[in-house]
Protein backbone atom coordinates (compact mmCIF):
# COMPACT_ATOMS: atom_id res chain seq x y z
CA UNK A 1 0.00 0.00 0.00
CA UNK A 2 1.09 3.54 -0.70
CA UNK A 3 0.82 4.66 2.92
CA UNK A 4 3.55 2.19 3.85
CA UNK A 5 5.88 3.97 1.46
CA UNK A 6 5.52 7.13 3.56
CA UNK A 7 5.99 5.31 6.86
CA UNK A 8 8.93 3.37 5.52
CA UNK A 9 10.79 6.42 4.18
CA UNK A 10 10.12 8.32 7.42
CA UNK A 11 11.48 5.44 9.47
CA UNK A 12 14.43 5.10 7.09
CA UNK A 13 15.26 8.79 7.36
CA UNK A 14 14.97 8.64 11.12
CA UNK A 15 17.26 5.61 11.31
CA UNK A 16 19.86 7.14 8.98
CA UNK A 17 19.77 10.47 10.84
CA UNK A 18 19.98 8.88 14.27
CA UNK A 19 22.87 6.60 13.29
CA UNK A 20 24.74 9.52 11.71
CA UNK A 21 24.27 11.70 14.80
CA UNK A 22 25.23 8.87 17.12
CA UNK A 23 28.21 7.62 15.14
CA UNK A 24 29.87 10.95 14.44
CA UNK A 25 28.78 12.39 17.77
CA UNK A 26 27.30 15.47 16.14
CA UNK A 27 25.67 17.71 18.66
CA UNK A 28 23.56 20.79 18.35
CA UNK A 29 24.16 23.36 21.06
CA UNK A 30 21.66 23.34 23.93
CA UNK A 31 20.31 26.76 23.12
CA UNK A 32 19.46 25.81 19.52
CA UNK A 33 17.70 22.53 20.40
CA UNK A 34 14.20 24.08 20.74
CA UNK A 35 14.47 25.68 17.28
CA UNK A 36 15.32 22.30 15.79
CA UNK A 37 12.25 20.76 17.41
CA UNK A 38 10.04 23.55 16.06
CA UNK A 39 11.57 23.03 12.59
CA UNK A 40 10.80 19.30 12.79
CA UNK A 41 7.20 20.09 13.73
CA UNK A 42 6.92 22.45 10.74
CA UNK A 43 8.18 19.66 8.48
CA UNK A 44 5.60 17.30 9.94
CA UNK A 45 2.86 19.87 9.28
CA UNK A 46 3.94 20.28 5.64
CA UNK A 47 3.97 16.52 5.03
CA UNK A 48 0.46 16.06 6.44
CA UNK A 49 -0.73 19.09 4.45
CA UNK A 50 0.78 17.52 1.33
CA UNK A 51 -0.97 14.21 1.91
CA UNK A 52 -4.27 15.99 2.41
CA UNK A 53 -3.79 18.04 -0.75
CA UNK A 54 -2.90 14.89 -2.68
CA UNK A 55 -6.04 13.14 -1.48
CA UNK A 56 -8.14 16.15 -2.45
CA UNK A 57 -6.50 16.10 -5.89
CA UNK A 58 -4.84 19.51 -5.70
CA UNK A 59 -1.28 18.45 -4.92
CA UNK A 60 1.40 20.60 -6.57
CA UNK A 61 4.97 19.47 -6.17
CA UNK A 62 6.55 22.96 -6.32
CA UNK A 63 4.25 24.32 -3.64
CA UNK A 64 4.87 21.28 -1.49
CA UNK A 65 8.70 21.28 -1.80
CA UNK A 66 9.05 25.04 -1.29
CA UNK A 67 6.59 24.89 1.60
CA UNK A 68 8.63 22.19 3.29
CA UNK A 69 11.90 24.10 3.09
CA UNK A 70 10.51 27.56 3.82
CA UNK A 71 8.16 26.51 6.63
CA UNK A 72 10.97 24.68 8.42
CA UNK A 73 13.38 27.59 8.14
CA UNK A 74 10.71 30.17 8.94
CA UNK A 75 9.45 28.33 12.03
CA UNK A 76 12.97 27.97 13.42
CA UNK A 77 13.86 31.55 12.44
CA UNK A 78 10.72 33.01 14.01
CA UNK A 79 11.31 31.08 17.22
CA UNK A 80 14.88 32.40 17.31
CA UNK A 81 13.72 35.95 16.64
CA UNK A 82 11.10 35.60 19.38
CA UNK A 83 13.78 34.62 21.87
CA UNK A 84 15.87 37.63 20.84
CA UNK A 85 13.03 40.11 21.34
CA UNK A 86 11.65 38.43 24.45
CA UNK A 87 8.40 36.97 23.03
CA UNK A 88 7.91 33.22 23.11
CA UNK A 89 7.20 32.73 19.41
CA UNK A 90 8.28 29.08 19.64
CA UNK A 91 5.13 28.39 21.66
CA UNK A 92 3.01 30.22 19.08
CA UNK A 93 4.55 28.14 16.28
CA UNK A 94 3.92 24.92 18.23
CA UNK A 95 0.24 25.82 18.76
CA UNK A 96 -0.38 26.98 15.18
CA UNK A 97 1.42 24.04 13.56
CA UNK A 98 0.01 21.52 16.02
CA UNK A 99 -3.56 22.64 15.30
CA UNK A 100 -2.97 22.26 11.57
CA UNK A 101 -1.43 18.82 11.98
CA UNK A 102 -4.47 17.62 13.91
CA UNK A 103 -6.89 19.18 11.41
CA UNK A 104 -5.13 17.57 8.45
CA UNK A 105 -4.94 14.22 10.23
CA UNK A 106 -8.69 14.27 10.91
CA UNK A 107 -9.44 15.09 7.26
CA UNK A 108 -7.15 12.30 6.03
CA UNK A 109 -8.80 9.86 8.41
CA UNK A 110 -12.27 10.93 7.24
CA UNK A 111 -11.26 10.38 3.62
CA UNK A 112 -10.00 6.85 4.30
CA UNK A 113 -13.07 5.92 6.33
CA UNK A 114 -15.31 7.25 3.52
CA UNK A 115 -13.42 5.16 0.98
CA UNK A 116 -13.73 2.10 3.19
CA UNK A 117 -17.48 2.60 3.61
CA UNK A 118 -17.92 3.12 -0.14
CA UNK A 119 -15.95 -0.04 -0.92
CA UNK A 120 -18.04 -2.00 1.56
CA UNK A 121 -21.37 -0.81 0.14
CA UNK A 122 -20.15 -1.55 -3.41
CA UNK A 123 -19.21 -5.07 -2.32
CA UNK A 124 -22.62 -5.54 -0.75
CA UNK A 125 -24.40 -4.44 -3.91
CA UNK A 126 -22.11 -6.75 -5.94
CA UNK A 127 -22.98 -9.62 -3.64
CA UNK A 128 -26.67 -8.84 -3.99
CA UNK A 129 -26.30 -8.77 -7.79
CA UNK A 130 -24.44 -12.08 -7.73
CA UNK A 131 -27.14 -13.63 -5.59
CA UNK A 132 -29.76 -12.38 -8.00
CA UNK A 133 -27.97 -13.91 -11.04
CA UNK A 134 -27.48 -17.19 -9.18
CA UNK A 135 -31.17 -17.19 -8.29
CA UNK A 136 -32.09 -16.52 -11.92
CA UNK A 137 -29.86 -19.39 -13.13
CA UNK A 138 -31.31 -21.86 -10.65
CA UNK A 139 -34.76 -20.91 -11.79
CA UNK B 1 5.93 23.09 -16.58
CA UNK B 2 2.18 22.84 -16.43
CA UNK B 3 2.21 19.67 -18.51
CA UNK B 4 4.92 18.17 -16.38
CA UNK B 5 3.21 18.93 -13.11
CA UNK B 6 -0.21 17.86 -14.29
CA UNK B 7 1.12 14.58 -15.61
CA UNK B 8 2.94 13.81 -12.41
CA UNK B 9 0.30 15.12 -10.03
CA UNK B 10 -2.10 12.34 -9.36
CA UNK B 11 0.03 9.35 -10.07
CA UNK B 12 2.96 9.90 -7.75
CA UNK B 13 2.35 12.46 -5.10
CA UNK B 14 3.08 9.69 -2.62
CA UNK B 15 6.56 9.31 -4.07
CA UNK B 16 7.32 12.99 -3.70
CA UNK B 17 5.98 13.18 -0.18
CA UNK B 18 7.99 10.06 0.63
CA UNK B 19 11.19 11.71 -0.49
CA UNK B 20 10.59 14.67 1.81
CA UNK B 21 9.47 12.25 4.51
CA UNK B 22 13.01 10.93 4.41
CA UNK B 23 14.37 14.42 5.03
CA UNK B 24 11.78 14.94 7.75
CA UNK B 25 12.93 11.69 9.33
CA UNK B 26 16.49 12.98 9.51
CA UNK B 27 15.23 16.25 11.00
CA UNK B 28 13.20 14.39 13.61
CA UNK B 29 16.18 12.19 14.41
CA UNK B 30 18.34 15.28 14.92
CA UNK B 31 15.78 16.84 17.28
CA UNK B 32 15.30 13.54 19.09
CA UNK B 33 19.03 12.88 19.47
CA UNK B 34 19.76 16.39 20.70
CA UNK B 35 16.91 16.40 23.20
CA UNK B 36 17.79 12.97 24.61
CA UNK B 37 21.49 13.79 24.85
CA UNK B 38 20.64 17.00 26.72
CA UNK B 39 18.41 15.17 29.17
CA UNK B 40 21.04 12.46 29.52
CA UNK B 41 23.87 14.83 30.38
CA UNK B 42 21.49 17.18 32.23
CA UNK B 43 22.07 20.88 32.67
CA UNK B 44 22.04 20.80 36.45
CA UNK B 45 24.33 17.82 36.89
CA UNK B 46 26.52 17.18 33.85
CA UNK B 47 28.87 14.98 35.87
CA UNK B 48 26.34 12.22 36.37
CA UNK B 49 26.93 10.67 32.96
CA UNK B 50 30.65 10.58 33.64
CA UNK B 51 30.17 8.57 36.81
CA UNK B 52 27.66 6.19 35.27
CA UNK B 53 30.23 5.36 32.64
CA UNK B 54 32.53 3.11 34.61
CA UNK B 55 31.58 1.97 38.10
CA UNK B 56 33.54 -1.22 37.43
CA UNK B 57 36.64 0.73 36.48
CA UNK B 58 36.33 2.78 39.64
CA UNK B 59 35.98 -0.32 41.80
CA UNK B 60 38.97 -1.91 40.14
CA UNK B 61 40.94 1.28 40.68
CA UNK B 62 39.98 1.40 44.36
CA UNK B 63 40.97 -2.20 44.82
CA UNK B 64 44.32 -1.60 43.15
CA UNK B 65 44.86 1.41 45.40
CA UNK B 66 43.99 -0.58 48.49
CA UNK B 67 46.41 -3.27 47.44
CA UNK B 68 49.13 -0.70 46.92
CA UNK B 69 48.43 0.85 50.32
CA UNK B 70 48.56 -2.52 51.99
CA UNK B 71 51.86 -3.30 50.31
CA UNK B 72 53.08 0.05 51.50
CA UNK B 73 52.12 -0.75 55.09
CA UNK B 74 53.92 -4.07 54.94
CA UNK B 75 56.92 -2.32 53.43
CA UNK B 76 56.96 0.11 56.35
CA UNK B 77 56.55 -2.68 58.83
CA UNK B 78 59.40 -4.59 57.25
CA UNK B 79 61.55 -1.48 57.40
CA UNK B 80 60.79 -1.12 61.10
CA UNK B 81 61.80 -4.70 61.60
CA UNK B 82 65.09 -4.27 59.76
CA UNK B 83 66.25 -0.89 61.02
CA UNK B 84 68.64 -0.38 58.09
CA UNK B 85 65.93 0.39 55.50
CA UNK B 86 63.94 2.67 57.80
CA UNK B 87 65.55 5.91 56.72
CA UNK B 88 65.11 5.19 53.05
CA UNK B 89 61.46 4.21 53.44
CA UNK B 90 60.63 7.19 55.63
CA UNK B 91 62.24 9.48 53.11
CA UNK B 92 60.21 7.95 50.30
CA UNK B 93 56.92 8.41 52.15
CA UNK B 94 57.94 11.98 52.96
CA UNK B 95 58.52 12.63 49.26
CA UNK B 96 55.12 11.13 48.44
CA UNK B 97 53.49 13.46 50.96
CA UNK B 98 55.22 16.43 49.39
CA UNK B 99 53.95 15.41 45.95
CA UNK B 100 50.39 15.20 47.28
CA UNK B 101 50.72 18.67 48.83
CA UNK B 102 51.69 20.00 45.39
CA UNK B 103 54.93 21.45 46.77
CA UNK B 104 57.06 19.66 44.20
CA UNK B 105 57.37 20.27 40.47
CA UNK B 106 55.59 17.71 38.32
CA UNK B 107 55.45 16.88 34.64
CA UNK B 108 53.13 14.84 32.46
CA UNK B 109 50.53 14.87 29.69
CA UNK B 110 47.46 17.00 29.96
CA UNK B 111 45.43 19.88 28.70
CA UNK B 112 45.96 23.63 28.41
CA UNK B 113 42.87 25.81 28.68
CA UNK B 114 43.29 29.42 27.61
CA UNK B 115 40.65 31.93 28.69
CA UNK B 116 40.77 35.40 27.23
CA UNK B 117 38.64 38.52 27.11
CA UNK B 118 36.57 39.05 24.00
CA UNK B 119 37.32 42.05 21.77
CA UNK B 120 33.59 42.36 21.02
CA UNK B 121 31.90 45.08 23.06
CA UNK B 122 28.60 43.99 24.66
CA UNK B 123 25.45 45.36 23.01
CA UNK B 124 22.83 43.35 24.88
CA UNK B 125 21.93 45.01 28.25
CA UNK B 126 22.23 41.68 30.09
CA UNK B 127 25.74 41.22 28.69
CA UNK B 128 26.62 44.78 29.69
CA UNK B 129 25.44 44.32 33.27
CA UNK B 130 27.20 40.98 33.70
CA UNK B 131 30.30 42.11 31.76
CA UNK B 132 30.11 38.88 29.77
CA UNK B 133 32.92 39.91 27.44
CA UNK B 134 35.46 39.62 30.29
CA UNK B 135 36.96 36.58 31.98
CA UNK B 136 35.96 36.65 35.63
CA UNK B 137 37.32 34.95 38.73
CA UNK B 138 34.33 32.57 38.78
CA UNK B 139 35.05 31.49 35.20
CA UNK B 140 38.55 30.44 36.26
CA UNK B 141 37.22 28.83 39.46
CA UNK B 142 34.57 26.93 37.52
CA UNK B 143 37.14 25.64 35.03
CA UNK B 144 39.44 24.53 37.86
CA UNK B 145 36.49 22.82 39.56
CA UNK B 146 35.60 21.03 36.33
CA UNK B 147 39.24 20.00 35.84
CA UNK B 148 39.34 18.46 39.31
CA UNK B 149 36.06 16.66 38.71
CA UNK B 150 37.45 15.26 35.43
CA UNK B 151 40.43 13.80 37.28
CA UNK B 152 43.18 16.38 36.84
CA UNK B 153 46.09 15.57 39.17
CA UNK B 154 47.97 18.86 39.03
CA UNK B 155 46.71 22.29 38.00
CA UNK B 156 48.44 25.61 37.55
CA UNK B 157 47.06 29.02 36.57
CA UNK B 158 49.48 31.36 34.80
CA UNK B 159 52.36 29.65 36.63
CA UNK B 160 50.59 29.57 40.01
CA UNK B 161 50.19 25.97 41.14
CA UNK B 162 46.80 25.21 42.66
CA UNK B 163 47.36 23.71 46.12
CA UNK B 164 44.67 22.67 48.57
CA UNK B 165 44.69 26.09 50.22
CA UNK B 166 44.61 28.03 46.95
CA UNK B 167 41.86 30.59 46.52
CA UNK B 168 40.74 32.15 43.24
CA UNK B 169 39.12 35.52 43.78
CA UNK B 170 38.32 38.82 42.17
CA UNK B 171 40.36 41.86 43.19
CA UNK B 172 39.23 44.73 41.00
CA UNK B 173 40.52 44.34 37.46
CA UNK B 174 42.72 41.32 38.26
CA UNK B 175 42.15 37.82 39.54
CA UNK B 176 44.12 36.66 42.54
CA UNK B 177 45.43 33.10 42.70
CA UNK B 178 47.49 32.23 45.80
CA UNK B 179 47.50 35.95 46.53
CA UNK B 180 49.29 36.69 43.25
CA UNK B 181 47.68 38.81 40.54
CA UNK B 182 46.71 37.05 37.34
CA UNK B 183 45.29 38.83 34.27
CA UNK B 184 43.80 37.52 31.02
CA UNK B 185 44.85 35.67 28.94
CA UNK B 186 44.58 33.10 31.72
CA UNK B 187 46.43 29.91 30.87
CA UNK B 188 45.31 26.95 32.95
CA UNK B 189 47.52 23.88 32.69
CA UNK B 190 46.23 20.57 33.99
CA UNK B 191 47.94 17.19 34.11
CA UNK B 192 45.69 14.17 33.74
CA UNK B 193 44.04 12.06 31.06
CA UNK B 194 43.78 14.59 28.18
CA UNK B 195 40.72 13.00 26.54
CA UNK B 196 38.72 12.74 29.78
CA UNK B 197 39.53 16.32 30.75
CA UNK B 198 38.79 17.76 27.31
CA UNK B 199 35.53 15.78 27.21
CA UNK B 200 34.49 17.08 30.62
CA UNK B 201 35.16 20.67 29.63
CA UNK B 202 33.48 20.41 26.23
CA UNK B 203 30.32 18.76 27.59
CA UNK B 204 26.95 20.05 26.38
CA UNK B 205 25.77 22.68 28.82
CA UNK B 206 29.21 22.62 30.41
CA UNK B 207 31.40 25.39 31.72
CA UNK B 208 33.13 26.34 28.49
CA UNK B 209 29.89 26.39 26.51
CA UNK B 210 28.57 29.08 28.86
CA UNK B 211 31.72 31.14 28.30
CA UNK B 212 31.75 30.53 24.55
CA UNK B 213 28.12 31.58 24.23
CA UNK B 214 29.21 35.22 24.20
CA UNK B 215 32.22 34.71 21.92
CA UNK B 216 33.78 31.37 20.92
CA UNK B 217 37.23 32.97 20.98
CA UNK B 218 37.12 33.33 24.76
CA UNK B 219 37.93 29.70 25.62
CA UNK B 220 40.40 27.40 23.88
CA UNK B 221 41.42 23.84 24.78
CA UNK B 222 44.67 22.23 23.69
CA UNK B 223 45.90 18.75 24.52
CA UNK B 224 49.62 18.74 25.21
CA UNK B 225 52.24 16.14 26.03
CA UNK B 226 55.01 16.64 28.59
CA UNK B 227 54.10 19.76 30.47
CA UNK B 228 56.07 20.95 33.46
CA UNK B 229 54.09 22.49 36.31
CA UNK B 230 55.75 24.57 39.03
CA UNK B 231 55.52 23.83 42.75
CA UNK B 232 52.95 25.45 45.03
CA UNK B 233 54.57 28.58 46.39
CA UNK B 234 52.18 29.59 49.18
CA UNK B 235 52.66 28.64 52.79
CA UNK B 236 50.94 25.66 54.33
CA UNK B 237 50.83 25.99 58.10
CA UNK B 238 48.22 24.97 60.59
CA UNK B 239 47.42 27.46 63.32
CA UNK B 240 44.01 26.27 64.42
CA UNK B 241 43.61 22.73 63.14
CA UNK B 242 45.13 20.25 65.58
CA UNK B 243 45.92 16.92 63.98
CA UNK B 244 44.67 13.86 65.83
CA UNK B 245 47.12 11.00 65.76
CA UNK B 246 45.70 7.54 66.33
CA UNK B 247 48.64 6.55 68.58
CA UNK B 248 48.27 9.52 70.95
CA UNK B 249 44.55 9.03 71.41
CA UNK B 250 45.02 5.36 72.25
CA UNK B 251 47.74 6.29 74.74
CA UNK B 252 45.46 8.82 76.41
CA UNK B 253 42.72 6.29 76.74
CA UNK B 254 45.12 3.75 78.18
CA UNK B 255 46.45 6.26 80.77
CA UNK B 256 42.95 6.98 81.97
Amino acid sequence: MKVWLLVLSLAGGFAVGYILFDRFNWAISVEYAPYLSVAALAGLDTVFGGIRAGIEGRFQNDIFASGFVLNTLLAAGLAWLGDKIGVNLALVAVIALGTRVFLNLSLIRRYYLNNLAMARSRQQSDNAANLATVAQKTE
Amino acid sequence: MSVFSSSINHRSFYWQISMLCFVLGILLAAAWHTTTSISRSGNSNPRLGFFYQSPIDLTAKNEAENKKNRERISELENALAHQGDAEKTLNKSLQDMKDLLAITEVEGNGVVVTLNDSPKQPINPADQINQNHLIHDFDVANVVNELKAAGAEAISINGQRVGFTSAIRCVGPVIHVNGQGVAPPVTIQAIGNPDTIAGGLDMLGGILEKIRRYDPVMARIEKRAKMRLPAFSGSIQFQYAKPIRPKESSQKESTK
